[in-house]
């Protein structure tokens, strides 16, 4: 059949079609047609057929041209849809191999759907729902590499680094093409991210990549590559040149790669950014990295500097010399060693002398800086603070009484401080702020130091001397008491039963509530009772945060409290959040009973 | 379609005894917060009367709720694959939170249901039920009474609608594609309600997917289209217009035959009948014999999209049946403003036993329903069966599927099963080839509704990549004018990879 014709007559209804039938009729372009339509018809009649209905399209008037042209449209697309073509050409190659090897892993669309859209989609909640779906290891299903890949574009950069950093290195070789066909060398974050993915996934494949990055690249992909680079003389000579590009970003960059680098060059050219205004950009460097000779080169330059700080009355040069002393101090105890240690408790000794710093930043700067690093480092470290303490601001107390409490043995802190809680305080409503703070620590409420401590997941802290408890008990410390209260005890028993026949509100102060976790935590006989008399106190609360912190406490009552907590959600008149609240705290009280 | 379960209600012996688990209540829920409402009730005791019949078929009970009175709610299992849900509360959504609270309660503690006489109004309902059941038995197998009035007004409102669409299809030929702006679109979209009005949906929808190519994804119109956008919808305009064409022309052919005759059945051999919205009910499927008896089927693909044309989501599961190896599909409607109350479709992995599987008429993937249901885990043999279904000739399967897309009413991307046996690339072409060596590329162009799949190939292991069977898409791209396939999934001697939803 002759293709070509009828291609050509398509293509004229078509573009009559779209220009309005009202211009079909007499179409001198479609009339040139039917002649060979013809011809052909006189062998194949089906396009004797085409051409007449091309011929009614030609001959039709304005009001009968649209059902002309719309006979003659399907006509034609009917006959060449019978003529669609499909072979392909050429020699069939095998696909590369993949080594994705889970790929096998379905998940049903009711699960897959809502995470596509996740990841393909704007909107509130997706990094949540990516989080879960990672820690579910639902990502081994291959329908979702793509998906992921185009994350890496998503324009909240929280899931663009969670995608980068968790999900795309399980793919690994697999990857590797989408990821080089989707970089762009003068891209943005994201083509940085995939040039650190190419190069994490295949290092010596990535390398032409880089260097090209190197030469080409967008400032953001120039910075992934320059942290690629590695330990050949090439890349070292690159890096020297890099680390005095005109760019303040570069330069941290490539002093970062020189950090990781052992070689005497590398080391010379970091000793020398110590002298020179880029001292700030090792602070990265010492910190993620922290080379020995840097180190020591720090302190030798921040001992200097120290010397000279007293005699610099400028308040310009004062403000330069403090920010150079800080970046030195910031990369001299980043690996925090006696010899930072030591030039920290010399630097406090002699900061009496800075009294004429007025810059900003000054002096305040300085000393905070040196209390926060010491108060992490040695004991020797935390007895120089301790030794210091009435000498130290108000605001460094949290650094020295959590030092003290890293450094000290348990009966000596206590000693040491518990004169601070039992200091008078300023007023009927203002406290003294060292006590505050030495309650802040013994409760752990707003205890910055305390916190990042444990969530580096350091060791953990000296036990507290039971005899804070008894001090806080004599001192009528409820909220001490109630952070210590953790086994039952005689006196402490004794103190919070007097408490509970004192107190008068219904479960509506904080007080109240620490009574209650208190007596919980110490197992004190009344405790259940008090709770549960509490929890019906709150019952028709219009608060839904006291319902809630009492329902909390409802939970960890035992399981002869069940029948009386279903009491109260059976109860028409409890409210649905009430109700709601109570149903997980009797979900909570049967777990744990037919787990124990 | 009923939901899936993972049993139908029996117990293991095949008694009529409940044995229902937590697993199977979840499936019935028409969503997950039904199912988490009705467990809810439960943890919060609002169940004040729990019982059992004595001949263990139906539980009932009173759950609490707002009000005074409590719902009186029961699941009956009295025929088993086929429970029926009853509770006086006035959801739509069904079963209702209380009767999923009342299975709840019996997986989770059975002893606590007392065996009762069955209540009277209760027991009445079934009885009405059972009698209703026994009507419809009969009624099955007894010809279908036609009221010939109703038929006759019915068929000329729908004649009437046909002019009516005439009139309009040619209005946009007159105008020209390519002068359709947001007023002639918003225009036409007014119009396209009264063929509803008229009985015929099918009409509405392909009108309304004729000015949806012109709209925006949020289904807003502006003149804001560039050139570059335009060229790519023209023929695909052209196209739907050609159907709208073709649709008023055999409609009306239909339409006036059966006018003529009113005892006439509606069409079975082409889908005409159901393009002008005949709604087929299955006693009619069943009168007509287009019923597959204790089929087995395994689905092979599955998606759910957004249809703005029909204002619906469409779940659509592609499906082979292992007897005679066509391939079917399933379709659940869900309008949009009905979505809450419709359970949505999910994938489905393991090998559905039908008792009874109605064929609707149609094509090449007819439309298929069932009224009940049991699943059991997908087998080496069935994977074998779904092998010794796929076309190992594609020069053949080609000629059929251009034979089919011939027809302006067909379907125009059907879906088929190849025995392939490479699948590679030929430059950056995706192509899969027979054992004659006829080949057919690969493309995700014009398939939107399922996630594109092309590209995942490159991600599958080698060994799925010779001498498998590859679920695919049929296309024919007017432009270009080839007929390219969209790859959906593969299926091994041991398992189905699905490369779409």
């Amino acid at each position: 059949m002759s293709i070509g014709i009828l291609a050509d007559v398509y293509r004229e209804t078509r573009r009559l079609a779209i220009a309005g039938s009202v211009v079909a009729p007499g179409d001198f372009r479609l009339q040139k047609l039917i002649e060979p339509l013809n011809k052909l018809g006189e062998k194949a009649p089906v396009f004797l057929r085409v051409a007449q209905c091309v011929e009614q399209v030609i001959q039709s008037s304005e009001r009968t041209a649209s059902a002309a042209l719309l006979e003659l449209a399907s006509l034609v697309g009917s006959i060449l849809y019978t003529q669609g073509t499909t072979g392909v050409e050429g020699e069939l190659a095998d696909l590369p191999p993949c080594p994705l090897a889970s790929s096998r892993s379905q998940i049903s669309a009711r699960l897959l759907k809502p995470l596509l859209a996740a990841l393909t989609s704007t909107g509130s909640g997706r990094l949540e729902q990516i989080k879960s779906a990672y820690e579910m290891s639902l990502f081994h299903d291959l329908r979702l590499v793509r998906p992921a890949l185009q994350a890496l574009d998503d324009s909240y950069a929280e899931i663009r680094d969670f995608v980068a950093q968790k999900i795309l290195p399980l793919y690994g070789r697999a990857i590797l093409d989408d990821l080089k066909v989707a970089f762009d060398i003068k891209g943005n974050v994201a083509d940085g991210q995939r040039l650190t993915l190419i190069h994490s996934i295949a290092p010596e494949e990535a390398r032409e990549l880089v260097m090209k990055a190197l030469e080409d690249g967008s400032k953001e992909v120039k910075l992934a590559a320059i942290e690629c680079l590695g330990n050949s003389d090439e890349d070292l000579n690159y890096l020297l040149q890099q680390a005095r590009a005109r760019s303040k970003d570069v330069r941290a960059a490539a002093l970062l790669s020189l950090a990781r680098i052992k070689s005497r060059d590398a080391q010379t050219h970091l000793a020398k950014t110590l002298d020179s205004k880029d001292v700030g950009l090792l602070v990265r460097a010492a910190e993620e990295v922290a080379p020995q000779d840097l180190i020591a080169g720090a302190v030798e330059r921040a001992r200097s500097e120290l010397a000279t700080l007293p005699g610099v009355q400028d308040t310009a040069q004062q403000k330069a010399a403090v920010e150079r002393l800080l970046s030195l101090l910031h990369i001299a105890t980043a690996r925090l060693d006696t010899a930072g240690e030591q030039l920290l408790m010399d630097m406090l000794d002699h900061a009496s002398t800075w009294s004429h710093i007025n810059s900003d930043p000054g002096k305040e700067d300085l000393i905070t800086l040196g209390i926060k690093r010491l108060s992490a480092g040695s004991q020797k470290g935390a007895q120089y603070l301790v030794s210091q303490r009435e000498m130290i601001s108000v605001e460094n107390w949290p650094a020295v009484v959590f030092a003290a409490r890293r450094g000290l043995e348990p009966a000596q802190f206590f000693q040491t401080f518990v004169p601070y809680l039992e200091s008078e305080p300023k007023s009927k409503s203002r406290t003294h702020p060292r006590t505050e703070c030495i309650v802040n620590h013994l409760t752990g409420r707003g205890d910055t130091y305390c916190y990042e401590w444990n969530k580096r997941g350091e060791s953990p802290l000296p036990p507290l001397d039971p005899a804070w408890l008894d001090a806080a008990i004599k001192l009528d410390r409820m909220e001490v008491v109630r952070a210590l209260a953790s086994t039952p005890n005689a006196s402490l028993h004794k103190y919070l039963s007097d408490k509970r026949r004192t107190l008068k509100t219904q479960g509506k102060t904080a007080d109240d509530w620490a009574l209650a976790r208190a007596m919980l935590d110490s197992r004190h006989p009344e405790a259940e009772q008090f709770v549960l008399e509490r929890v019906r106190a709150v019952k028709n609360s219009s608060t839904y945060w006291h319902q809630t912190m009492w329902t909390q406490l409802g939970s960890r009552l035992s399981a002869s409290a069940i029948p009386e907590l279903e009491a109260m959600i059976a109860d028409p008149r409890t409210n649905n959040h009430f109700g709601k609240e109570l149903l997980e705290a009797v979900r909570t009280i049967r777990n744990r009973s037919q787990s124990s | 379609m009923s939901a899936w379960r993972w049993n139908d209600g029996r117990d293991r012996t095949g008694s009529n005894m409940i044995s229902i688990d937590d697993q199977y209540v979840t499936s019935v829920a028409p969503n997950m917060d039904a199912a988490k409402n009705g467990r809810t009730l439960v943890f919060k005791r609002q169940f004040k009367v729990l019982r059992i019949s004595e001949d263990q078929t139906v539980i009932f009970g009173q759950c609490q709720g707002s009000g005074k009175t409590p719902y009186y709610c029961s699941s009956d299992f009295a025929n088993p694959q086929s429970p029926v849900h009853r509770c006086s509360c006035p959801s739509r959504q069904f079963p209702c939170k209380h009767c999923l609270g009342l299975m709840f309660a019996f997986v989770q503690d059975r002893s606590r249901f007392e065996i009762a006489p069955v209540p009277d109004d209760l027991q009445t309902k079934r009885d009405k039920a059972e009698a209703r059941m026994a009507k419809k038995r009969v009624e099955a197998v007894k010809p279908k009474k036609v009221n010939k009035s109703a038929l006759a007004k019915k068929i000329k409102a729908q004649l009437e609608g046909l002019d009516l669409l005439q009139r309009l299809t040619e209005n946009l030929v007159g105008i020209g594609i390519g002068n359709m702006n947001a007023k002639s679109a918003q225009e036409i979209e007014h119009q396209a309600r009264q063929l509803g009005d008229a009985y015929l949906p099918g009409a509405q929808f392909v009108l309304r997917a004729y000015t949806g190519l012109f709209s925006q994804p949020d289904g807003t119109f502006n003149d804001a289209m560039t050139s570059t956008a335009r060229e790519a919808i023209y023929s695909e305009a052209l196209d739907r217009l050609s159907t709208l064409h073709a649709l008023v022309k055999q409609g009306r052919n239909y339409l006036e035959k059966r006018l003529s005759d009113p005892e006439l059945a509606p069409d079975t051999e082409s889908s005409i009948a159901a393009w002008l919205g005949h709604a087929w009910q299955l006693t009619e499927l069943r009168q007509l014999g287009r019923v597959i008896p204790d089929a087995q089927l395994m689905q092979l693909a599955f998606n759910s999209h957004d249809d703005p044309a029909r204002g619906e989501w469409i779940d659509t599961g592609v499906w082979v049946e292992l007897g005679g190896g066509n391939v079917y599909t399933t379709r659940n409607y869900r309008p949009y403003r009905a979505a809450k109350f419709i359970k949505a479709e999910d994938s489905f992995f393991q090998v559905a036993q039908v008792p009874e599987l109605f064929v609707y008429p149609g094509d090449m993937n007819p439309r298929i329903r069932w009224d009940t249901m049991t699943a059991r885990p997908a087998e080496t043999s069935d994977f074998a069966a779904v092998h010794q279904s796929a076309q190992r000739d594609f020069a053949a399967l080609v000629k059929q599927i251009k034979g089919n897309l011939k027809g302006p009413l067909s379907e125009k991307q059907p879906v088929c099963l190849l025995a392939f046996r490479r699948l590679g690339l030929v430059g950056e072409t995706f192509v899969v080839e027979d054992a004659s060596g006829n080949r057919l590329a690969m493309t995700d162009r014009g398939m939107a509704e399922e996630p594109a799949s092309v590209q995942l190939l490159r991600l599958v292991p080698p060994a799925l990549l010779r001498d498998q069977v590859l679920v695919s898409r049929f296309r024919h791209d007017l432009d270009t004018g080839r007929l390219e396939i969209k790859p959906l999934g593969i299926v091994t001697a041991d398992e189905s990879v699905r490369l779409t939803l």
